[in-house]
């Protein structure tokens, strides 16, 4: 951060406040969350000048207007850049999405979620917001009459299109229009959000997965002044263009800026033999949609000015034609374009972004067809000549040299195209191979890092986007506002309303932690009150294995299935994940103590692992929660270090290599969008259900054999059975945990000598169980001896559990659990103490000997 | 921002690509002729860098390189020697010349029939029924 910087805290930064900042800033305000809008253009009062002079161009527009698309040809293509972003300068004609797009994009990008009802619901509320309307016919412009007359004439279907336009008397007018600067930014403002303009974001803080912030310069009297804001959720809305420039530029690539989709527009003037008079009046309102998708012609707003710049290519032969301007009109021949482009950004310029768009055969050809269609159109309106934008090209004098147009195909190099819809470069969906985001706008491998605006867009639907953007934006918002409830409430309804349908699957069922698990899952977690009360209808499917005690789990609830199966065994896992989708798998099964040989850590943590992850993948479960364990990290290299997220792998052992594997599988498979992904370290952990080896330690304790080594001030980290339940739960069950791993553990390390002392007290204490209170002190150097044995029974695949745990017995492994509190809210409720009675306390109930 | 010499230069050419359409009595052609000129420096200052250096790399070009052919700079030359080099540049030109002129004559005619002064004159001059 550099001298001067001044820095700004938020709970929800949004970068653009266009149709999908506004909207964006709007709902999160009203819902009571903390909003700052940065926007890089300036607050303009719009009323101070004609909306396409040029001094609004000047003022409102990207680059004055001159931000071209490069490819042959180039493409003038306009974008706002103002408070309000380009629905200050557009049109403001309003489209509902399309119904063909729901299904095209549930299957091509495999968006989900996106059901047409909902949406529909969303355009309702709008269209009130910004005062959609129809045009009352006495107002309707003489240049849409004519047009409709053609139309008509020629019998194609045409529909009029309505606009944001408020109501009352001042509708329609020039500077009635209901852009965001008059809707949803003032509605924002009024909910407490902060709007600061002239404010450019250059790049976004991130790390991990998780974006912090953002860094930027704003204008202040005319002086750069840097700046950097600190957010917990960030929504990129820049519109199609910068919003990938800018993901881009901060190091997010991944599907960003290469699904560029445009609509082409060759423009035309028509003289008529009568006055049209369309400087003065409201825009054009028709659409001739006869050829829709493909094809959409309509009229274009008009100014001296503008129709100059049409002619400007031919200026000396067809310059004299301005004296007629009062009976000439502007008409448009757009295309859906089949090509796609890309958006870069130029390295060492902070305001260096390309875009290619190179025109395909299938647009120059529908172009070509649409400007004959349009001449068509006018000549059936009584157009005596019609001047199109095309370079070194007659102008059309008949509806004959008009469909001479189809015979004779129009050079794209002659073609003067313009764009105003950019749309697509940042995609929405589950499909790996083309999609920046998630199916609302989270962009992929980031747990709170959102794009709003028109990039979303799969592909493009063919109609103005201002409607379908201000549509998705408003639903992806209401999704972040759900889940932003969620995280500050606690997950005390989060697993019941995540997991209400859907089943919960769990492999290790049968194991020490799988059982108490499944046991929460069934019957609450009585230390918690937000687990208190599980939902009774939720399935929890465990996989057994063969020849596996279940029968603790059997009686539990009818709720609880068993599924036979086995890691080995990959068709049995895909019968286990059978119509899992949308479910979350936790995964507790492995081996911690193989029976003898160590390829078994291979065969089953990641092998195993690897089919189980597939089959979770095919089956569409959404999240998978792996346990994994603290033997990854080895030890601390002093006794003070604590481990925490950020630390390097250095495994030890064949375990710790097995678990370390498990990780970065399992994060691969997350980076990749298979399922969301959450990491769980426990460390040592112990509690109820405990298997014989724990007891044994009991019993090494009161009689006095438990070894200590060296000063017996190395500590440990461990953990009570019922916080990793916790722990797990809330990982199921937290939306921003996705693609993070957290140490879950009791709240403190332990040195040995206070396990150790703690277990004697709860044994005399609270059971009056006699100790010997004696200890078997050795050398540290028995550990280390341990260690190397260890590492050579290993070498030789060969395993043998006490020298292991010996071998880890003079060292320190401790773990810190900030990051589980603050991100997962993890609250461990058993500390060792209360913890070790427990687990005495059910040895005792089951009759098993200390 | 541009320098005083590149100004000099926009605002020679915006003089010979304007039309003497609609008719405009000295002051208020002086003003258009300004306003035009200043609104074409403005985009150019206001492109993404870019592309304005390379746009300023051949308004230098344009400007310097009638000194090879008539010995003069752009601005120096007579108004005939004005435009017959702009019509060099945009018709015998390859296509970065072209498109250099095209976007000059563009926007220097857009801010030029969209002023307020010429809009005026437009509707006074040219009225519908007069027209028809």
């Amino acid at each position: 951060m550099s001298t001067g910087t001044r820095v700004l805290r938020t709970q929800v930064l949004v970068i653009g406040s266009g149709a999908g900042g506004a909207v964006t800033a709007a709902t999160l305000a009203e819902a009571g969350h903390e909003v700052l809008i940065l926007e890089e253009g300036p607050e303009a009062d719009t009323d101070r000048f004609a909306g396409h002079s040029p001094e609004a161009v000047a003022t409102l527009y990207r680059g004055g207007g001159l931000t071209p698309m490069l490819g042959r040809p180039m493409i003038a293509f306009v974008e706002g850049c103002c408070v309000g972003g380009s629905t200050e300068i557009n049109s403001g004609f309003w489209h509902r999405l399309p119904a063909n797009c729901y299904e095209r994009w549930r299957i091509g990008a495999q968006v989900r979620d996106l059901a047409q009802a909902d949406l529909e619901a969303a355009f309702d509320r709008l269209e009130r917001d910004v005062g959609v309307q129809l045009m009352p016919p006495d107002r309707i412009p003489r240049s849409s009459e004519l047009f409709r007359r053609g139309i008509e004439h020629l019998g194609w279907r045409y529909m009029e299109v309505p606009r944001c336009v408020g109501t009352g008397g001042a509708a329609h007018d020039p500077g009635a229009k209901r852009s965001m600067a008059r809707t949803f930014l003032p509605r924002a403002r009024e909910a407490g959000a902060t709007l600061l303009a002239e404010t450019r974001v250059t790049r976004l803080r991130h790390a991990g997965g998780r974006v912090s912030g953002a860094v930027g310069m704003r204008l202040v009297d005319g002086r750069r002044q840097p700046l950097e804001v600190r957010a917990d959720v960030v929504v990129v809305a820049c519109g199609p263009i910068q919003t990938p420039a800018l993901l881009r530029r901060s190091g997010v690539v991944r599907n960003v800026g290469n699904n560029l989709c445009i609509h082409p527009m060759l423009k035309a003037a028509a003289l008529f033999e009568e006055p049209v008079d369309a400087h003065d009046g409201p825009m054009p309102i028709y659409q001739v949609s006869e050829f829709w998708p493909t094809l959409t012609l309509g009229g274009s707003v008009f100014t001296p000015g503008f129709l100059a710049m049409l002619l400007a290519d031919s200026w000396r032969a067809w310059g004299p034609v301005m004296a007629e301007w009062r009976r000439i009109g502007l008409y448009y021949a757009a295309t859906r374009g089949m090509a796609r482009g890309t958006v870069r950004v130029v390295p060492g310029l902070p305001d260096g972004v390309t875009v290619r768009y190179q025109l395909s055969e299938a647009d120059r050809r529908n172009l070509n067809i649409g400007l004959a269609r349009l001449g068509e159109a006018l000549f059936a309106a009584g157009a005596r000549a019609v001047y199109p934008a095309l370079t070194g090209q007659p102008f059309l004098r008949s509806v004959a040299q008009c469909r001479g147009l189809l015979e004779a195909p129009i050079p794209a190099a002659a073609m003067n195209l313009s764009v105003v819809h950019a749309l697509g470069s940042c995609p929405m969906g589950e499909n790996p191979d083309l999609c920046a985001t998630d199916s609302f706008g989270r962009v992929h491998g980031f747990q709170n890092l959102h794009v709003h605006d028109a990039s979303l867009f799969p592909d493009s639907p063919g109609v103005n986007p201002q409607g379908p953007t201000m549509a998705l934006a408003l639903r992806n918002t209401e999704r972040l506002v759900e889940r932003r409830h969620q995280s500050a409430r606690g997950p005390v309804a989060g697993p019941r309303a995540a997991t209400s349908v859907k089943p919960l699957l769990v492999t290790g069922a049968p194991g020490w932690l799988g059982t108490r698990l499944v046991e929460v899952l069934r019957e609450g977690l009585q230390d918690d009150p937000r687990f208190a009360t599980p939902d009774p209808d939720r399935e929890v499917r465990c996989l057994i294995r063969l020849g596996e005690d279940a029968s603790r789990l059997a009686g539990l609830s009818p709720a609880v299935t068993l599924v036979p199966g086995d890691l080995a065994d990959a068709s049995s896992l895909r019968a286990f994940c059978d119509g899992a989708e949308g479910a979350v798998l936790i995964h507790a099964g492995g081996v911690i103590h193989p029976s003898r040989r160590t390829r078994e850590f291979e065969e089953v943590n990641v092998d195993g692992a690897r089919r189980l992850l597939a089959a979770a993948r095919a089956a569409g479960v959404r999240r998978v929660v792996a346990v994994s364990s603290n033997s990854p990290f080895g030890f601390n290299r002093d006794p003070a270090d604590t481990f925490d997220e950020s630390s390097p792998y250095q495994p030890y052992q064949g375990y710790g290599r097995s678990k370390a594997a498990l990780e970065r599988l399992v994060l691969e498979l997350g980076a990749a969008d298979a399922f969301e992904t959450v990491i769980i370290r426990p460390p040592w952990f112990y509690g109820p259900q405990q298997p014989p080896r724990q007891t044994l330690f009991f019993t090494m304790i009161k009689e006095g054999r438990f070894p200590i080594l060296g000063d017996g001030r190395q500590r440990r980290s461990m953990a009570y059975v019922d916080n990793i339940c916790q722990g797990l739960l809330l990982a199921a069950a937290a939306p921003d945990a996705n693609g993070r791993a957290y140490w879950i553990a009791d709240e403190k390390p332990y040195s040995i000598e206070e396990i150790v002392d703690t277990v004697e007290q709860v044994l005399e204490d609270e059971f009056g169980i006699a100790c010997s209170h004696r200890r078997r002190r050795l050398p540290a150097a028995v550990g280390t001896v341990a260690q190397w044995v260890d590492s050579a029974l290993q070498a030789a695949g060969i395993y043998h559990q006490k020298i292991h745990v010996l071998g880890e017995m003079s060292e320190t492994i401790a773990c810190s659990v900030a990051r589980a509190r603050e991100e997962l809210g993890y609250v461990p409720r058993v500390a060792l103490r209360e913890g070790m009675t427990r687990s005495v306390r059910w040895c005792l109930e089951q009759g098993l000997p200390i | 921002m541009l320098t005083a010499r590149e100004r000099e230069v926009i605002h020679q050419i915006v003089v010979a690509l304007l039309p003497s359409f609609p008719p405009l009595d000295d002051e208020a052609r002086e003003r258009v002729t300004r306003d035009a000129a200043s609104f074409l420096a403005s985009q150019i200052a206001g492109m993404p860098t870019s592309l304005r250096l390379p746009y300023r790399a051949a308004l230098a070009a344009f400007d310097l390189l009638p000194l090879l052919r008539f010995g003069r700079s752009f601005p120096s030359l007579e108004r005939e020697r004005q435009v017959a080099w702009l019509d060099l540049w945009n018709e015998r030109g390859v296509v970065p010349t072209r498109s250099f002129v095209k976007l000059l004559r563009s926007c220097a005619l857009f801010a030029y029939f969209d002023h307020p002064l010429v809009v005026a004159q437009l509707c006074a001059v040219t009225r519908p029924e007069v027209a028809a």
